[in-house]
């Protein structure tokens, strides 16, 4: 069990970096070649001062809540400046012009009044 | 068949083409110019000179061709030279000295033949003719053949040409003796027949060919292939099976010794488990509509995939994580009498002795 | 479809957007006013997961289909069963027949011609040496034969007598030979360095060997910065630690008459004067951080010449060393690994790599195994990233070796379109060494074996047992001709292939 940025992590290999949310693949392979840690260690394996650096790192970017709440708030000034954006993303609708007469079921689950992620 | 005129050849061989005096000109004229060498023996002179053109034509060529090649030299077509001769025949009428059915009504007359025949011709015939006529003896002042002339071998290449003669007569009488000696009809030894498994489309054997498409999964041939090469592998390094008392394998040699031919351990193992019925389910024989249990007898190759189906069924339930080692495990245990696969095969067998009596109601209905 | 939106509906939107926004937004008054920080550091609300939530717009109402349940599956085996299952190396097979008087790899019968197209044994003892360099690969048909054993063919012989007149007082004796070994898939590449490692064992030498060079580059193992000054170059300490193990296990009779005799100032708190090698090289083992220091240390150990001052106590001259390296072309290509700019590292760059590509340059003051010993690295066929540019390199080895000068015409150059790595060609790019006992990079190529050889093989197969033939120089013929020409590897399938006479 080894924790990284207060997350307790079982030993599995470093895709855990990617439970965070904004941290994708090529961010966490960004971030592991940082401090030279090869793409199939397991996150027992780190010494201490890799988890500490890696720790440090995570702290210093913009995930989980943070990065949550911006794109909320994001979403959330299109809606109250009244921009036709806003108004698709209050509806449910696809906000970047694509048509609605089929498939849009991911617009639809997806944008709400409280953007679900 | 005489043969047609070529007129090139005409051409060439007649170095001056004279325009005949005599009241064939008219004739000439009447027939064409160019037909003018037709003209048969009808006058001496003129017609030694224009038939020699023909004698020419039939020296250059034998016989039969003369036809084609005129077609593709000449556009126009000419007669044929008997017709051409029985038209002069009725225009001359009984001008010449010879009866009206003229030779070339029959057949062509050679020029030769002519110039034996008539002194007077022979006389005015082209030097080319009476120099031929006077050395027929048919030696060539140059060489046709091929090989360099070597008349220093002369002397020794008799005997040599003997010597070899007598080898190779030596060589076919052999060989004809041999071949009386083997069966009719063959001149050399008959060809080993070669084993199955050297056609490279069946290399393998039957039955490994038919085990290894039953190990076949999603089409996946060399998969399949290489399972079975780790099969005969385990095979042969697994150690020695201990016969079963009450399941034995059928006759073949001592257990330690199959390990070291594995196709026919596999073999052994397959064909000892093979049921040799199944069973089906007739419906309607005894009437009622229940279904009756009628004993099938199956060919060879039914049994064998019957009991291959079986053991790669009960290898699925064994616990290692290869597929082939699962198979090759069960294959072990069947040698060794423990493996389920006997149990089905009794049981089919007993339901086959079971409805033996049924096959009565089977022929009753037929 | 039509929407179900009236377009004035939409334009009335416009004006009054609030009236249409469900009450639930949290701060929809905060906008008005002039504080918004409190609404912006609220924490996102949880989605409620009862039904009376908002009202749920354009949802698909359609029946869900159910899912499928998944069917029982066995359990998967434990961790690391089917990699062993899959790296088991298999030496004997109870079953076959012993092959009666087959001969054993030794000092004498590894130099003897009259052995050609013979089998000889791989001697028990040595069999535990050369599984812990892992000269064996599960791929080769080691398992259904009772022991053991490889054909002597004339590469073979030539290679014993090299080791013999290296190993023993001759004008060759301390000669240092570099070989990179190639040729066709199946032509017994692998098995020639199996056979190099054990006559060098009989020998007494020294083996280092790199097994599988593809396992240093595909970032399977942990890499750092070499040091401070030289951040682009990398080592890895697993690696080297399973080295030194390699080493130490298969060498450890050797390695323990051998003393420390030169001063290491990197490893001075743990080194203590008098120490073994085989206790040097296992304080790598025991500590990996320190592994790629203390396998420099082993290093400078095996080639020194003469003690350093004040270590003289208890000097003995150092063994000829073998180095074989199999499968070399992974090394000729950019790793798996990234640097810390998430660049691509070249496989140069790793420690390891380079020292052992080194070698192949002449020394600088003495040779690179100045007590004598041979490289031998081979390419494989089987495993094998194509890469131009070592494939030039090969060919200008080759043409050096032919004595073709580089300033000629004949001389292979890369062609420039081809963007041949340039790095590789000048690894290969090894001039004449000044010293006289050094050779320079040779290329042998192995071919097929002759058909007497091919005899010697398939004679083997069948006094074990396994191939129930008749073997007569016909029927070899056959074979050899249908194994391409006798490679080995073909040969071996067909003696294997059971034919069954109708």
């Amino acid at each position: 069990m080894v924790f990284i940025l207060g997350v307790n992590f079982p030993e599995r290999n470093l895709k855990s970096l990617e439970a965070f949310f904004g941290i994708g693949n090529n961010t966490s392979s960004r971030l592991l070649a940082r401090f030279h840690i090869h793409p199939t260690c397991k996150v027992g394996e780190l010494a201490n001062k890799q988890v500490l650096d890696i720790t440090a790192a995570l702290s210093d970017m913009k995930i989980e809540n943070d990065l949550r709440r911006q794109v909320l708030d994001d979403i959330k000034r299109l809606k109250e400046t009244g921009t036709y954006r806003g108004r698709r993303h209050a509806l449910g609708l696809p906000v970047r012009g694509q048509r609605t007469r089929s498939q849009i079921k991911t617009a639809v689950k997806a944008n709400r009044m409280e953007r679900r992620m | 068949m005489p043969p047609r005129l070529n007129l090139f050849s005409v051409r060439a061989s007649v170095p001056v083409f004279r325009q005949p005096s005599t009241p064939s000109v008219n004739l000439a004229t009447a027939l064409n110019l160019n037909r003018a060498c037709t003209v048969s023996t009808t006058h001496g002179l003129n017609a030694s000179v224009q038939t020699s053109g023909r004698t020419q034509r039939r020296w250059n060529s034998s016989g039969s061709d003369g036809k084609t090649k005129l077609d593709s030299t000449t556009a126009d077509q000419l007669p044929h030279v008997s017709e051409e001769a029985a038209e002069m025949a009725k225009i001359m009428d009984k001008k010449s000295d010879r009866p009206t059915a003229s030779p070339e009504l029959e057949q062509g007359t050679p020029v030769q033949e002519i110039l034996k025949r008539d002194k007077e011709a022979q006389k005015h015939a082209p030097k080319v003719m009476q120099d031929q006529i006077k050395k027929s003896t048919g030696t060539r002042s140059f060489s046709t053949s091929t090989r360099q002339w070597q008349p220093e071998l002369n002397g020794q290449g008799k005997g040599f040409d003997e010597q070899t003669a007598a080898v190779v007569a030596n060589m076919i009488s052999n060989v004809n003796k041999q071949a009386e000696e083997l069966h009719p009809g063959l001149k050399f030894e008959a060809p080993e027949s070669l084993p199955k498994t050297e056609n490279f489309r069946k290399r393998y054997d039957d039955l490994l060919d038919q085990f290894t498409k039953l190990l076949m999964r999603d089409g996946k041939l060399s998969m399949a292939q290489k399972n079975m090469t780790f099969i005969l592998d385990h095979l042969r390094t697994a150690s020695p099976p201990q016969p079963n008392p009450k399941r034995r394998l059928l006759p073949a040699p001592p257990g330690p010794q199959l390990p070291l031919n594995p196709v026919l351990y596999l073999t052994l193992i397959v064909d000892s488990v093979a049921p040799l019925i199944k069973i089906r389910q007739q419906k309607g024989l005894a009437g009622g509509g229940a279904s009756v249990q009628l004993p099938v007898p199956l060919l060879q190759r039914q049994r064998r995939r019957t009991a291959m189906r079986w053991i790669i069924d009960a290898s699925d339930k064994r616990r290692d994580s290869q597929f082939a080692q699962r198979v090759a495990n069960e294959l072990v245990s069947v040698a060794e009498g423990r493996s389920g696969v006997w149990d089905k095969r009794e049981q089919v067998h007993k339901l086959g002795v079971a409805g033996r009596s049924n096959l009565a109601l089977a022929a009753n209905r037929r | 479809m039509v929407s179900s939106f009236c377009w004035s509906c939409l334009t009335r939107l416009r004006s009054t957007p609030r009236a249409l926004l469900p009450p639930s937004v949290t701060a929809p008054r905060a906008a008005a006013s002039f504080h918004t920080s409190s609404a912006r550091y609220a924490l996102p609300t949880k989605k409620k997961n009862s039904l009376d939530g908002p009202p749920k717009y354009r949802e698909a109402k359609s029946a869900r289909m159910k899912k499928k349940k998944p069917t029982d599956r066995p359990r998967p085996p434990p961790v690391g069963e089917r990699r062993t299952l899959r790296k088991r190396i298999v030496l004997s097979n109870p079953n076959a027949l012993e092959v009666e008087g087959m001969q054993d790899i030794s000092a004498e019968t590894m130099v003897d011609s009259r052995l050609r197209g013979s089998i000889l044994g791989l001697p028990i003892p040595m069999i535990a040496q050369l599984r812990a360099v892992q000269a064996f690969k599960p791929t080769q048909g080691w398992s259904i034969f009772r022991r053991p054993g490889t054909v002597v063919r004339r590469e073979t012989l030539e290679l014993g007598r090299l080791i013999d007149r290296i190993s023993s007082d001759g004008e060759d004796k301390g000669k240092a030979v570099k070989k990179i070994v190639t040729g066709a898939r199946g032509t017994g590449k692998t098995v020639h360095l199996l056979q190099a490692m054990a006559m060098a064992f009989t020998k007494k030498w020294v083996v280092v060997t790199v097994p599988e060079p593809q396992d240093l580059v595909i970032a399977n193992t942990g890499y750092a910065s070499l040091s401070d000054e030289n951040p682009h170059v990398y080592v890895q300490n697993e690696v080297t630690a399973a080295l030194l193990s390699r080493t130490v296990s298969a060498n450890e009779e050797v390695l323990k008459k051998l003393h420390v005799s030169q001063p290491h100032p990197d490893l001075k708190s743990s080194i203590k004067p008098g120490m073994t090698l085989e206790a040097l090289a296992k304080l790598g083992i025991q500590d990996p951080a320190a592994a790629w220091s203390v396998f420099g240390a082993l290093w400078t150990e095996l080639t020194a010449t003469s003690p350093a001052s004040g270590f003289e106590k208890n000097f003995n001259s150092r063994p000829p060393m073998l180095v074989a390296v199999d499968g070399l072309a992974h090394w000729m290509r950019n790793s798996a690994y990234k640097s810390a700019e998430f660049e691509p590292v070249h496989a140069h760059d790793l420690v390891f790599v380079n020292h052992f590509l080194s070698l192949l340059k002449p020394g600088s003051k003495q040779s690179t195994l100045p007590n004598g010993g041979i490289l031998l690295y081979a390419t494989s066929a089987s495993n094998s990233p194509t890469e131009y540019g070592f494939e030039v390199a090969l060919k200008q080895v080759a043409a050096r070796q032919a004595g073709v000068k580089e300033s000629s015409p004949e001389f292979p150059q890369a062609d420039p379109y081809l963007r041949a790595d340039q790095r590789v060609i000048d690894a290969f790019n090894s001039p004449k060494s000044s010293v006289a006992k050094e050779g320079s990079v040779e290329l042998q190529t192995l071919g097929g074996l002759t058909r007497e050889e091919a005899r010697g093989f398939l004679e083997y197969f069948a006094r074990s047992g396994l191939l129930q033939e008749n073997i007569n120089d016909e029927w070899v013929g056959e074979k050899w001709s249908l194994a391409g020409g006798g490679v080995i590897g073909e040969l071996e399938r067909l003696g294997r292939r059971l034919r069954t006479v109708a």
